[in-house]
């Protein structure tokens, strides 16, 4: 893979994945 | 008018398991490789990504915020939800006008994507089989031929009516016990089979050619690349984040009618997006363009419609343990499909409680008939003509492409412009996390609207110019064959029954102020 595919790729998932664990994590605390 | 008892969610998140449920489907899996594929890879992920900034998440708080409002007032579909918001500025007889034209746009375009979309997820749940019972295992006959022969026989017809009778038994339980408890089993397998696939997808090497490689697909996806970046890669991408998060369709505002008055939106909406597009551009985009690239090479990739169903069987088998993985990719497909279109039966059998007042049960019956009834010409083309989809590709070029995105107009308009600032009061009420201002002014108010205006007023003028989208043009589908004109008849007759539909519905509860033209049912 060349390294802007990486860079790309790596910051969208990233982004992402961070994203969804922030989200997540929020809404279970605010569940119990 | 007092504020309706309705059912409600049972838990957070069950909440967000169900709507990030509705968000995914087949959008997800089956269509973001293709389309993505077919935009140029790098070329399509950027305006994707843009699009997804500045109308996708603007316009998923505008639908939560439309349905909780709503839902207060017992309503469940668009046209009402609408009509009680464009009043805040607007006549009651010209905020029905904008009612009826979004109730009359999400009642068709409901209907109408069901009458391909349930037998695209029937298509599924026999691949699955196909999959597990050698189906296409002989690789002496080409795969095109074993999906032709597959959508050409109507005994495989079982696996759609298996798939519309099973949505129509979860959504007859109702939300709680019907919609939540299936999400809460869908959404989690959804997850696991993804990761499975993309470990598997990640390990298989180079089985074919020496520079064909998984991280050449990825490769391919990456690479930002700003030279071919077109016009038409720009409007395939924005449509996919309509399809992608089921906006411009009322079943995220149908979902959120189920919310309680003091109900979260900002951070549900937001978990929701965000969950959507792990499963769209992490595990979508890491399984089905690797794999095909790891074994077909770049030719491979540019299957189209077909890339799901006709090359990756190819590939299954071929591949070590192809007949598990391929039914894990299937059930996928399916289970994705599943969650979505539940909550468009559930979009219709709200509508047949709100209007016609029957119960649930018969509700759900109905739309189960109503289901088969448009279903059929696009199940039946194929078995008449070998190959032929002039039906579908009609309907979803009207539809898909068209229909959404009027609606998401529609929607942001009247909450952005006609509810103006108390639009942001209602999105924060109760809200975890709190909208700032400034990224409802800019955001909501001005980028999502003007793109959104930007990117019909372009799509007009690049289509009347002959230009296409997926492969579909203007002059391709009006000239295409009478199943292709017949398709496009239905596609405007549904659009106009469901135009007279709404605006009846919406008289029936608020017809006195509507008849004096002034506001007598007052609304917080």
């Amino acid at each position: 893979m060349n390294t802007s595919a990486l860079v790309f790729m790596i910051a969208a998932w990233a982004v992402i994945i961070a994203a969804a664990w922030v989200g997540l994590r929020a809404l279970l605390k605010r569940s119990k | 008018m007092s504020e309706s008892k309705r059912e409600s969610w049972g838990s957070k998140i069950g909440l967000i398991l169900a709507m990030a449920g509705n968000a995914i489907g087949l959008g997800n899996f089956w269509r973001f490789p293709y389309v993505a594929a077919k935009g140029g890879g790098g070329a399509f992920m950027l305006p994707y990504f843009i699009a997804l900034i500045f109308i996708g998440i603007p316009l998923m708080f505008v639908e939560w915020n439309l349905g909780k409002t709503g839902g207060r007032y017992g309503h469940g579909t668009l046209g009402p939800m609408v009509y009680l918001e464009a009043r805040t500025k607007l006549k009651p007889r010209f905020a029905l006008g904008w009612g009826a034209a979004a109730g009359g746009l999400a009642f068709a375009v409901v209907i109408l994507v069901n009458s391909y979309y349930n037998q695209i997820i029937g298509w599924t749940l026999g691949y699955s089989w196909l999959s597990l019972t050698g189906g296409y295992a002989d690789v002496g006959k080409s795969t095109v031929d074993v999906f032709l022969d597959y959508i050409g026989n109507p005994v495989n017809m079982v696996f759609w009516i298996a798939a519309l009778a099973a949505l129509g038994f979860a959504v007859r339980r109702g939300i709680q016990k019907g919609i939540e408890a299936w999400a809460r089993v869908m959404m989690p397998l959804i997850y696991v089979f993804g990761i499975a696939l993309i470990i598997r997808t990640l390990t298989l090497g180079t089985p074919v050619r020496p520079d064909w490689s998984p991280l050449k697909g990825l490769e391919f996806i990456w690479t930002p690349d700003w030279k071919n970046l077109n016009f038409g890669s720009a409007l395939s991408a924005a449509g996919q984040i309509f399809f992608t998060l089921s906006l411009g369709m009322g079943i995220i505002a149908n979902y959120a009618s189920y919310l309680k008055p003091d109900d979260d939106i900002v951070l549900s909406s937001f978990t929701t997006i965000s969950l959507n597009e792990f499963a769209e551009v992490i595990l979508g985009g890491t399984i089905a363009i690797p794999i095909a690239f790891a074994f077909l090479g770049p030719d491979g990739i540019g299957a189209s419609v077909g890339l799901s169903f006709i090359s990756l069987p190819n590939v299954f088998r071929t591949m070590v343990g192809g007949s598990f993985f391929g039914a894990f990719w299937f059930l996928l497909l399916f289970f994705a499909g599943f969650t979505s279109a539940i909550a468009m039966y559930n979009y219709l059998v709200a509508l047949l409680e709100e209007d016609m007042g029957v119960n649930r049960s018969t509700g759900a019956l109905i739309v189960f008939g109503l289901y088969v009834l448009v279903g059929l010409p696009v199940g039946i083309e194929p078995t008449l003509i070998r190959g032929s989809t002039a039906y579908l590709d009609a309907v979803d070029f009207w539809v898909g492409n068209v229909f959404l995105i009027v609606l998401g107009l529609i929607e942001i308009i009247v909450v952005g412009w006609f509810v103006g600032k108390k639009g942001l009061d209602q999105i924060n009420r109760g809200s975890y996390w709190k909208l700032p201002g400034w990224y409802y002014r800019w955001f909501v108010q001005i980028s999502a609207p003007l793109l959104i205006l930007v990117f019909l007023v372009g799509y007009v003028l690049y289509l009347y110019q002959g230009g296409s989208i997926l492969g579909n043009s203007l002059k391709n589908i009006a000239s295409g064959s009478p199943w292709g004109l017949a398709g496009q008849f239905v596609v405007f007759l549904v659009l106009i029954l469901g135009i007279i539909q709404t605006s009846r519905s919406i008289r029936k509860t608020y017809g006195s102020e509507i008849a004096a033209n002034a506001i007598q049912i007052v609304k917080e």
